[in-house]
């Protein structure tokens, strides 16, 4: 049957981004212990404090035993394998693209981030995390006329120890949970972005992320701090080259948002998901956490995970301020061996606080999607209001979608809902279209692009296309 | 977990059951193992998962370990009505099966009731391999109970009827619990075995007074084409009770639950439903109201092993006080099980600023050819039915009881008679009233 043709096909495409670029690096040797935390603090020229923050998680995480209550199955992994601190070998300064390394400038290019035809062309300005450490920042003197500071996670540690200080952990402690306490104690590098009160910040922030020496794992670690009626939209997209070993990623994104403010985050995950046996791949364990801190402030989360082997996160909200709102919109794709278990935590606090939540699953070979969110309405939450909706699709008959929501409500004025469904393409629909001359392939997209349309309207218009193509690739081949 | 509680029914569970005669090794090896197992899992704190909702410290305390004593002492409860003529009845008094109260005149010779303390006697062999295939060991901690203090209940086996016209039979199962002479703990096993083709109808009521743990488990085997229709009463006043039910469904048989709880301390009640044969069907209906610090639990489990199986789980709780209800519902397709359709909702109405509604809808599905869908929603009663209702001169609590009343009866038409309805209908009804006199 073409159908099934379409998903065999579809299970045997290799990973598209599967390259790696020699740059030489500087990388501590692998393990884990106070030492290597001192020494990762020293090489970053980091202030006591933040040495002190580090210290203390580390303490904490040796405590802590790694979770296995998600629906995945895994290798366990040797936290003493990783190497904990890798730099592409720093240039003094960097005055202009031209200074970068142009290897590393290639490899942008075969992800299709050209940076200076970003610059020239749809004005995004991009912070591009090479492993490590930031290479190359643009856009920074346009955005600090408006006095928004964007930039790597260092350099506001050194420019601007009272933001990172007030707010780093505030969301998401230390304590967390186990991947957190580890990301706090190793974190190398991210971004860290700050809007002051009243501006709206005229471009979308992109930065990307790419995994690339062997045996490193990437922790790092975003803080986006959005003061009073301000505004932001925050991209961020990932690919990584091929691998045989597993790679963990454990990244902490943090969000604050002041009264008015509003945070738009948006995610594209296209990490190597392994083969198609399920060798190798990446591990991306990620706690992702806004405070919707202020009244009517707004957080919203978008996400496209199409990549890794095993993605575990719950981008989550909580809604501390009156009125305030989350949103969380999801497309999470498995195809192959690979494993997802993400959802959202939506925790009303405020009164009359609403949240969204939109979830799409899609099971293709023998994925396990698992949808888990929880809608936890707490006694003050007067007047809350959740609307969620999880649905599935499978295409064929050995994955499996999973669908564990958790609601929690201790408020009589507060409406929660939760609908789910599970379908699979009709065999019906592919005949309607095939009958109007569109191939199964297309018809397939189509299909698929329309169960996840109500997430891509959310994507800001550069990553809805990217967002698009990478669902074709991931699926067949093209989309129409 | 805490230890202290643990210990608080290791040593009484264990001394319990060497009081337990078995006539064969595999009673005398369930029973041990039992033991062991209880003695090592005990009961599930918070951090378990399956029990993150159910608070068992107050049981753990060990108020109940002691075993109950035959009462007799609540028999002038008003029961549900049920034709006596045409309904067998069976009286299980604080877990002993009753013959001097019970009454089977009503039903032919095709249903064979039997008290599982004479089975043990008489036909241990039989009932070990029924125990094994209802209740594969696991460490469940009420299972492991019934198993360790394994003592009386009831078998219920029902043979096609040569009959075709005959009237189903029906048996009416009256549970007293009674501590009033002390605190302690009744385990009742009930056994259903329906034959190929064979139908029947249960009505099984609670009734407690005092402080008292009723652990009541069931293993129903469905064979064939067999019928299955089964209403639960916990009528008001309910202390502590377990309520567990493993249902095995073969080739087009279809089992059928209505379960009421007019409040009660803590219920949890469990029900895990197997289809084996294609074709089955299982409809799986609640409808519970709490009040005061009442905690209703419900956990429900489908397992769709086979292809063209199909479910349907409607739960409904109404909430005052600071009572807390939960819902817990999985279903589970299983690879193959092609062509499943399930559907599952859970739908609670907060009347109390205090009170509390966990929800958690579960699909796990790993074939492609289903449709399964599950909702869940929380929430005040409607202002604007209310708004509708008063501007044609209802007053508010008469309005209110309406909606609540409408929201409850949609399950309870599935009773399939409306005295029965219209009865446990207004016990939920007086139920939320003296809840709501209370806190105005």
């Amino acid at each position: 049957m073409s159908e099934k043709d379409e998903l065999r096909e579809l299970a045997d495409r290799e990973y598209e981004y599967g390259f790696v670029t020699d740059v030489e690096s500087d990388a501590l040797p692998p393990g884990l212990d106070e030492t290597t935390i001192k020494e990762i603090s020293r090489l970053k020229c980091e202030p006591e404090w933040l040495l002190e923050f580090r210290l203390k998680a580390y303490r904490h995480w040796i405590t802590m035993t790694d979770p296995s209550w998600a629906k995945v199955k895994r290798n366990t992994i040797d936290y003493q394998q990783i190497i904990y601190y890798s730099a592409p070998k720093a240039k003094k300064s960097i005055d202009s693209l031209d200074e970068v390394d142009p290897e590393l400038l290639e490899t942008f290019e075969k992800l299709g981030i050209s940076l200076d035809e970003q610059k020239r062309l749809s004005g995004v300005a991009v912070d591009a995390v090479f492993d490590s450490v930031s290479v190359v920042t643009t856009f920074s003197d346009k955005l600090a006329d408006l006095g928004i500071i964007f930039g790597s996670f260092s350099d506001a540690v050194n420019k601007h120890p009272e933001l990172v200080r007030k707010y780093l952990g505030s969301v998401v402690p230390y304590t967390d949970n186990f991947f957190a306490a580890l990301n706090a104690a190793v974190f190398s590098d991210g971004s860290f972005c700050y809007i002051p009160a009243g501006v709206k910040c005229p471009m979308e922030l992109s930065t990307y992320f790419r995994i690339n020496a062997a045996g490193t794992g990437q922790f790092e670690r975003t803080l986006i701090v959005a003061e009073e009626r301000s505004t932001v939209s925050y991209l961020e997209g990932c690919t990584a080259p091929m691998r045989d070993e597993n790679q963990l990623h454990a990244a902490v994104v943090e969000l604050v948002a002041l009264e008015e403010a509003t945070i738009k985050y948006s995610t594209i995950q296209n990490w190597y998901p392994g083969d198609s046996e399920g060798v190798g791949g990446i591990y991306n364990f990620v706690t992702k956490r806004g405070m919707c801190k202020g009244d009517r402030s707004k957080i919203s989360w978008t996400q496209v995970e199409t990549g890794s082997a095993v993605t575990w996160k719950y981008p989550s909200c909580v809604l501390l301020g009156d009125e305030s709102v989350g949103e969380f919109y999801s497309v999470a794709l498995t195809n192959n061996m690979q494993q997802a278990d993400t959802g959202t935590k939506m925790v009303h606090i405020g009164k009359r606080t609403t949240s969204t939540i939109i979830s799409k699953g899609i099971s293709a070979g023998r994925g396990q999607n698992t949808y888990r969110g929880l809608v936890d309405v707490k006694k003050g939450a007067e007047g809350a209001r959740n609307f969620s909706q999880c649905d599935s699709m499978l295409l064929g008959d050995r994955c499996g979608a999973h669908t564990f929501p958790y609601i929690e409500v201790r408020n009589p004025t507060a409406k929660v809902e939760h609908e789910a469904t599970t379908s699979k393409i009709g065999e019906d629909q592919i005949f309607y279209c095939n009958q109007r001359g569109i191939s199964t392939e297309d018809a397939i997209s189509m299909i698929v692009n329309g169960f996840c349309k109500e997430v891509f309207s959310e994507l800001p218009m550069e990553f809805a296309v990217e967002a698009q193509k990478l669902l074709a690739v991931s699926l067949e081949g093209s989309v129409g | 977990m805490a230890t202290d509680a643990i210990d608080a029914w290791t040593d009484p569970v264990s001394t319990h059951s060497q009081g337990f005669q078995d006539e064969v090794l595999a009673l005398k090896q369930r029973r041990a193992d039992a033991v062991d197992k209880f003695a090592q899992v005990g009961f599930p704190g918070r951090k378990h998962e399956e029990w993150r909702y159910t608070p068992l410290k107050s049981i753990a305390s060990g108020p109940c370990s002691a075993l109950l004593e035959r009462s007799g002492s609540l028999l002038d409860r008003e029961l549900l009505p049920v034709d006596a003529e045409r309904v067998a009845r069976i009286v299980i008094d604080n877990g002993e099966y009753r013959d001097d109260l019970s009454d089977l005149s009503a039903v032919s010779d095709h249903v064979q009731v039997q008290s599982l303390a004479s089975m043990r006697r008489e036909h241990p062999e039989q009932l070990s391999e029924h125990l094994a295939r209802s209740f594969p060991a696991d460490d469940h901690p009420f299972h492991c109970l019934s198993d360790a203090l394994l003592d009386d209940g009831v078998f219920i086996g029902v043979a096609p009827m040569s009959d075709v016209d005959g009237e189903v039979a029906a048996i009416h199962i009256i549970h007293y619990l009674d501590g009033s002479k002390g605190p302690g703990s009744a385990h009742t096993t009930g056994l259903l075995h329906i034959a190929k083709g064979a139908r029947i109808r249960l009505i099984e009521e609670i009734h407690c007074q005092g402080e008292v743990l009723g652990n009541i488990r069931w293993g129903v085997d469905l064979a064939e084409g067999s019928d299955v229709h089964r209403i639960r009463a916990f009528r008001s006043g309910c202390a502590s009770i377990f309520h567990g039910s493993r249902v095995i469904q073969q080739q087009d048989s279809r089992f059928e639950d209505v379960f009421t709880c007019a409040g009660a301390d803590l219920v949890r009640n469990e029900i895990h439903v197997l289809h084996e044969g294609s074709g089955c069907h299982a409809e799986l209906l609640g409808a519970y109201v709490a009040c005061g610090s009442e905690h209703i639990d419900n956990h429900t489990t489908l397992d769709h092993l086979v292809e063209d199986c199909t479910s349907r789980e409607v739960y409904r709780g109404v909430l005052s006080g600071r009572s807390r209800g939960v819902f817990s519902g999985m279903i589970h397709v299983h690879e193959g099980a092609q062509r499943t359709d399930a559907v599952q909702s859970n739908d609670t109405i907060l009347l109390s600023g205090a009170a509390e509604a966990d929800s958690r809808p579960r699909l796990e599905i790993y074939a492609d050819d289903v449709k399964c869908t599950h909702g869940a929603t929380v929430g005040e009663l409607d202002e604007d039915a209310l708004f509708y209702l008063r501007s044609r001169g209802i007053s508010l609590g008469q309005a209110r009881r309406m909606l609540v009343r409408a929201f409850i009866s949609e399950i309870l038409v599935a009773t399939g008679s409306e005295v029965l309805s219209d009865f446990i209908i207004e016990e939920l009804q007086q139920a939320i009233d003296v809840a709501e006199e209370a806190s105005s």
